[in-house]
């Protein structure tokens, strides 16, 4: 049984309401609880900044886009290798390599050295499945999830043509239930099943993708309705079509008007909230975008800032990478998935010299600014696209430090800023609590974590300790103290432990005569057979969903 | 305060050991008890460097390090200035990404010597392995500046993707400047198969035989004169052995690669 006291913190759980009150947190066995004996062991954390420990819900950590993206970068594995840390819990401590796309263990040690605790894998291709999970296994400490890729799949697009939305929401629900995924994800949709029949371009929300009714607008509503039929704690979760082109702005808002009414989130909106008009102008569209989230409280949404320095972009969407690799000169892969989705993978460097990447870096503060619940618009840098996640400390700094902010404005390339409401000048600056919202309480509320996200009473005993410190970006890159389920991962700065984390999926019921018809499916057209097919051996209990 | 540090290896190395931490510029700034504690990697492990060298000196950026060094791997590391001497041969990756200062060395040197490398001296008195001055596996740009220069032969894949600096040996073995961007290679004696496949502008010059590749085509017969200059302050500045006849010789130019951008060259010299 261990127990734990820690005392004297300014607490910051904005999801009990709490903004930096002192008190006392009680942990016992892996969670937290009301009150503990008073023999029990203390840790004093006065003067100390107090959260739940950090959740991102979205970035590319295990997926077989990101071991691509490895064996692609083999130079940062030279110029970055990684010692294996200093663990004096028995278990085995691993080196590895750093740069853009760390190699597993890394990741896991990074993500805990930084306070986070929970990480979703944004998009998994369903066949490769069983790739995430064998990563995931070795990413350690966080707890890890991974949405699963749907909106360009032959089969759920065959039964979109055929009017069949019963199987198409069965469908979803056995892809998910057979790779241990978490929620449905969305990318670019239609838009790569189109890129490989050589379309480049996807116009509108109602371009036929092969059949005229199957079409973008359609997979996002059979989908959106699916997730929620289902009762899936996560909405669905959408890359729109048109990524990182300008003037894609309408196209974000048509597919937020798609889906009115309906549950759904929206990530990296930064990359999808562009004015002006392909090839001739490229503007700021964030206002735009923030005000439709601020007025529909059905959307939520993920920010996907874009960092100054190294990246490596990698995606479903090959269609974005084409563009990229052309337009840079850099190497890149580009793949099929069976006939599931796609993949592209470039690596990229933003420069504040940069028009382009400046405007993008400014467009993804003032969606952070310009949002008034920072519940709905969280924080993610899509990494490793938009940046690593090593650069969010400094992005915290860029939300609660204005004249920071306004001095790193002053360094970038002007040329699109004209009329940004950034660049007219934004004197917000983020609270501790908005903070702990958008890094924490948020995640966890958009994912629908009852046990994430906060410090109440039963509560997972994920916990991150801040020492106070006037540059925040060395506040949040070093916590002092990081608990894991009730371990004490990282004690005054130094990781200490590392156990493996949980694995965060959901099990959703479905009529089984899908299964009939899908094999037929499968026998015809799959490189696997259906009963091969699903990931089996999950040791931990799914996340309960409404519908089962 | 001393005007040189020395490391001696303690004992015989008997698996290879990452020195990256050995950097001249670096040792400037450190006591010799400092020094003892820069790391080693040992495989993935990391060890004090005092275990396994004996340190004299302290605060200097003038290096010598003693012993058989051929297990000892990354000496010079992104080094900024300074000066490396290094008494025998040494290991992989000496002088890697290297910016400034000078490493020489009285023996050989093994593979990725100067790989990346961006400026400053690295001189090889013996001879070193595979892709000395090309780029790190996946790289797009081997060496950007400085100088190689290599007494013996060197092996495969020399100057790969090299975009600037120059590289001098008397031999090379397959694929000296494959993807070569720009920058020159100067070899003393004939030039192995597939050299310059896929450069763009870079020039290779050879005082041996050549084997043009198909996708090179013969363009002169002149009197280069930058290959005059190069080669006199070649040989006034590091004492190589090249005569005269080669100095204000005849050569031939071959354009290529004409399946690339076709601005690169292979110089061929014919005859006084």
């Amino acid at each position: 049984m261990t127990r734990l006291r820690i005392t004297g913190g300014a607490v910051h759980d904005p999801a009990n309401g709490i903004d930096g009150d002192v008190g006392d947190i009680c942990i016992e066995n892996g969670r937290i609880v009301a009150s503990l004996p008073a023999d029990a062991p203390t840790l004093r954390a006065g003067g100390m900044v107090i959260m739940a420990g950090g959740i991102d819900i979205h970035a590319h950590i295990a997926a077989t886009s990101v071991s691509m993206g490895r064996r692609l970068l083999p130079e940062e594995h030279a110029l970055h290798p990684v010692a294996a840390p200093a663990l004096d819990d028995g278990s085995i401590p691993r080196s590895g390599t750093g740069g853009t796309v760390p190699s597993t263990f890394t990741t896991g040690y990074r993500y805990a050295g930084l306070g986070y605790t929970t990480v979703f894998d944004a998009a998994v291709a369903p066949v490769a499945a069983r790739q995430t999970h064998a990563e995931l296994d070795d990413t350690p400490i966080i707890d890890g999830g991974f949405f699963a890729l749907l909106g360009n799949d032959e089969y759920l697009h065959r039964q979109i043509a055929a009017g069949e939305l019963a199987r198409a929401k069965d469908y979803a629900a056995w892809i998910l239930r057979s790779t241990g995924g978490y929620a449905i994800k969305v990318v670019n949709p239609g838009g790569v099943e189109l890129w490989k029949r050589n379309v480049r371009e996807v116009k509108t929300l109602d371009d036929p993708v092969g059949s005229s009714s199957v079409t973008p607008r359609r997979i996002l509503e059979v989908l959106a309705g699916a997730a929620n039929d289902l009762g899936l704690p996560h909405p669905v979760h959408i890359h729109c079509n048109n990524l990182g082109v300008a003037g894609n702005v309408a196209m974000t808002l048509d597919s937020m008007r798609a889906l009115q009414g309906r549950r759904a989130h929206f990530t990296h909106l930064q990359f999808h909230s562009y004015g002006g008009e392909r090839g001739k102008s490229w503007s700021s569209a964030a206002r735009q975008v923030a005000e439709y989230v601020n007025s529909h409280p059905e959307v939520t949404g993920d920010v996907g800032q874009v960092m100054f320095g190294d990246a490596t972009t990698l995606t479903a969407d090959g269609a974005v990478e084409y563009l990229l690799h052309t337009s840079t000169g850099r190497k890149w892969i580009n793949s099929d998935i069976e006939l599931e989705t796609g993949c592209g993978i470039v690596p990229y460097s933003y420069r504040e010299k940069a028009a382009v990447a400046s405007l993008q870096w400014v467009v993804g503060l003032e969606l952070f600014l310009l949002s008034s619940d920072p519940w709905r618009m969280v924080l993610s840098t899509d990494h490793p696209n938009g940046g690593s996640f090593m650069s969010y400390p400094d992005l915290i700094r860029l939300l609660m430090d204005r004249a920071y902010r306004d001095e790193k404005l002053k360094s970038v390339n002007q040329k699109m800023l004209a009329g940004s409401a950034l660049a007219d000048g934004i004197a917000r600056e983020y609270t501790l609590n908005e903070i702990a919202i958008i890094t924490r309480a948020g995640p966890a509320r958009q994912l629908g974590l009852a046990a994430k996200g906060h410090l109440g009473v039963g509560a997972d005993a994920d916990i991150t300790i801040y020492s106070r410190d006037a540059d925040f970006a060395k506040m949040f890159s070093t916590p002092r103290y990081v608990l894991k389920a009730g371990t004490l991962v990282v004690e005054e700065g130094q990781l200490r432990r590392a156990p493996a984390g949980k694995r965060i999926f959901v099990k959703p019921g479905f009529d089984d005569t899908l299964l009939r018809d899908l094999g037929k499916y499968f026998e015809a057209y799959s490189s696997v057979r259906l009963a091969n097919y699903p990931v089996t051996g999950l040791r931990d209990a799914p996340v309960p969903t409404r519908g089962a | 305060m001393s005007e040189r540090i020395t490391l001696t290896l303690r004992a015989a190395l008997i698996r290879p050991l990452g020195a990256e931490c050995i950097s001249a510029d670096r040792f400037a700034d450190l006591s010799e008890q400092e020094i003892g504690a820069l790391e080693l990697w040992d495989g993935h492990a990391s060890v004090a460097l005092g275990d396994v060298f004996a340190i004299r000196g302290d605060h200097s950026s003038s290096v010598t390090i003693e012993g058989d060094l051929a297990h000892l791997d990354g000496v010079g590391t992104a080094m900024r200035g300074g000066e490396i001497a290094i008494a025998g041969s040494v290991g992989g990756g000496v002088g890697a990404r290297m910016s400034g200062g000078a490493i020489r060395i009285a023996g050989n040197a093994g593979d990725d010597a100067g790989i990346a490398m961006a400026g400053g001296l690295l001189a090889i008195a013996g001879s070193a392995g595979d892709r000395a001055g090309a780029a790190l596996p996946g790289a797009s740009k081997g060496m950007t500046g400085g100088e190689i220069i290599v007494r013996g032969g060197v092996g495969r894949d020399a100057g790969s993707r090299m975009r600037r600096g120059t590289l001098f040996c008397a031999s090379v073995g397959e694929g000296a400047g494959t993807a070569m961007i720009a920058g020159n290679i100067i070899v003393a004696g004939d030039l192995g198969d597939g050299a310059g496949l896929g450069n763009k502008r870079g020039s290779i010059l050879a005082l041996g035989n050549v084997r043009v590749p198909p996708t090179y085509a013969y363009a002169c017969t002149y009197r280069p004169p930058h290959v005059s200059l190069m080669l006199l302050s070649l040989r006034a500045r590091h004492e190589l052995l090249v005569n005269d006849e080669h100095v204000h010789g005849l050569y031939q130019r071959y354009s290529g690669d004409l399946a690339d951008i076709g601005k690169g060259e292979i110089l061929e010299w014919r005859s006084m």
